[in-house]
C-alpha cells in the first residue's frame, strides 16, 4: 500500500439526533434500534455515530414494511375512518365519576359507588 | 417521548380551573421527510372514557380535542392491552351494557404487543421513580403504551389522565 495515497474518504457519521431527525423518530429509540443492532453504529465513547449508508438501509427496510412502519401504514387517517365517532356520549355515569382524576382514581371511586 | 409538548385543548380547564384533557403533540411528528404524510396518535383509556360518558365533567373537551385529531387526519390507534382497560373502565364505571356497545361500535386500530414491547415495558417499570411500599408508579399497561409509541415512533397521545400524561410527556 502506498503510504502516499491519499486516505479514503470518511464515510458520513451522523450523531443520534440527527439520524433521529432523519429518521423521523426519537433519540430514544435511535439508542434502542442501536442497542438492538437492528440499526449498525459505531460507538465511541458515549456516543453512538451511524454511516450516512447504514441509515438509508435502516429505512428502507422500515419503508419495505420490515420494521414497525408497517403497522402505521395500515392505519386510516381519522378523517377517513372516524374511529370513535359513534361511541361518543353513549354513556351516562351521572357525574360521580371523573376520568380526569386519573385512571386509578376511577376505578377507586367506581367501585366505592357500586 | 421527549420531543412530544403537551397542547392544551379548546376547553382544556373546567370552571375549578383543573385540567380535563390534553393532547402531546410531538414539535416534529413521525413524518420522516414527508411533512405531508399523515402523523399518528395513541388513544389512551382514559380518552375514550370521556368520550363515551356524556356526563364526566372532561366529555366536552375530550369531543373537541377527538374533533381536532380527525380534522387533522391523524391516524388514531391504541393497543390491545389500552382495549381491554378500556372496556374494563367503561364496564366499571358505565356499566356492561355500555362497554359491550362500546366494544361493539368502536373502530379504533389495534396494535398487538409482543415480546419486545413487554421487554421494554418492564425495564421503563423498573427505571422510574419507584415507591417502595406502593411499587412502580405507572401501570403495566401504561409502560407498555409509551414503550409500543416509542417503538412506532409515535409522539402523539390523546389522553385525560394526568398520570400517563406525565409520563408521556
Amino acid at each position: 500500500m502506498d503510504p502516499r495515497a491519499p486516505a479514503p474518504p470518511e464515510p458520513e457519521a451522523l450523531a443520534v439526533p440527527e439520524a433521529a431527525r432523519r429518521l423521523g423518530r426519537s433519540t430514544e429509540q435511535v439508542r434502542r434500534y442501536l442497542r438492538e443492532g437492528r440499526l449498525r453504529g459505531r460507538r465511541i465513547g458515549n456516543q453512538w455515530f451511524i454511516e450516512a449508508g447504514a441509515l438509508a438501509e435502516f429505512r428502507t427496510a422500515l419503508a419495505a414494511g420490515a420494521g414497525e412502519g408497517a403497522f402505521l401504514a395500515r392505519v386510516p387517517p381519522g378523517d377517513v375512518v372516524e374511529p370513535l365517532a359513534e361511541t361518543i356520549g353513549i354513556g351516562r355515569g351521572g357525574g360521580r365519576v371523573a376520568i380526569a382524576d386519573g385512571k386509578d382514581a376511577y376505578r377507586r371511586s367506581a367501585r366505592w359507588r357500586r | 417521548m421527549t420531543a412530544a409538548t403537551a397542547v392544551a385543548e379548546p376547553g382544556a380547564s373546567d370552571a375549578s380551573g383543573r385540567a380535563e384533557v390534553a393532547v402531546a403533540r410531538p414539535e416534529a411528528g413521525p413524518r420522516g421527510d414527508d411533512p405531508a404524510a399523515p402523523t399518528a396518535a395513541f388513544v389512551d383509556a382514559s380518552a375514550i372514557v370521556a368520550l363515551v360518558d356524556a356526563d364526566d365533567p372532561a366529555h366536552a373537551a375530550a369531543v373537541a380535542a377527538y374533533r381536532d385529531l380527525v380534522g387533522d387526519g391523524y391516524k388514531l390507534f391504541t393497543t390491545d392491552h389500552g382495549l381491554a382497560e378500556a372496556y374494563d373502565l367503561l364496564r366499571l364505571g358505565l356499566g356492561p351494557a355500555v362497554a359491550g356497545d362500546w366494544l361493539r361500535r368502536q373502530r379504533l386500530a389495534v396494535y398487538h404487543v409482543d415480546e419486545a414491547d413487554l421487554a421494554e415495558a418492564q425495564r421503563r417499570l423498573l427505571s422510574v421513580g419507584e415507591d417502595k411500599a406502593a411499587g412502580p408508579s405507572l401501570s403495566l399497561t401504561d409502560a407498555l403504551s409509551l414503550a409500543v409509541m416509542d417503538r412506532l415512533g409515535v409522539a402523539a397521545a390523546f389522553a385525560v389522565d394526568p398520570g400517563f400524561l406525565t409520563a408521556a410527556g
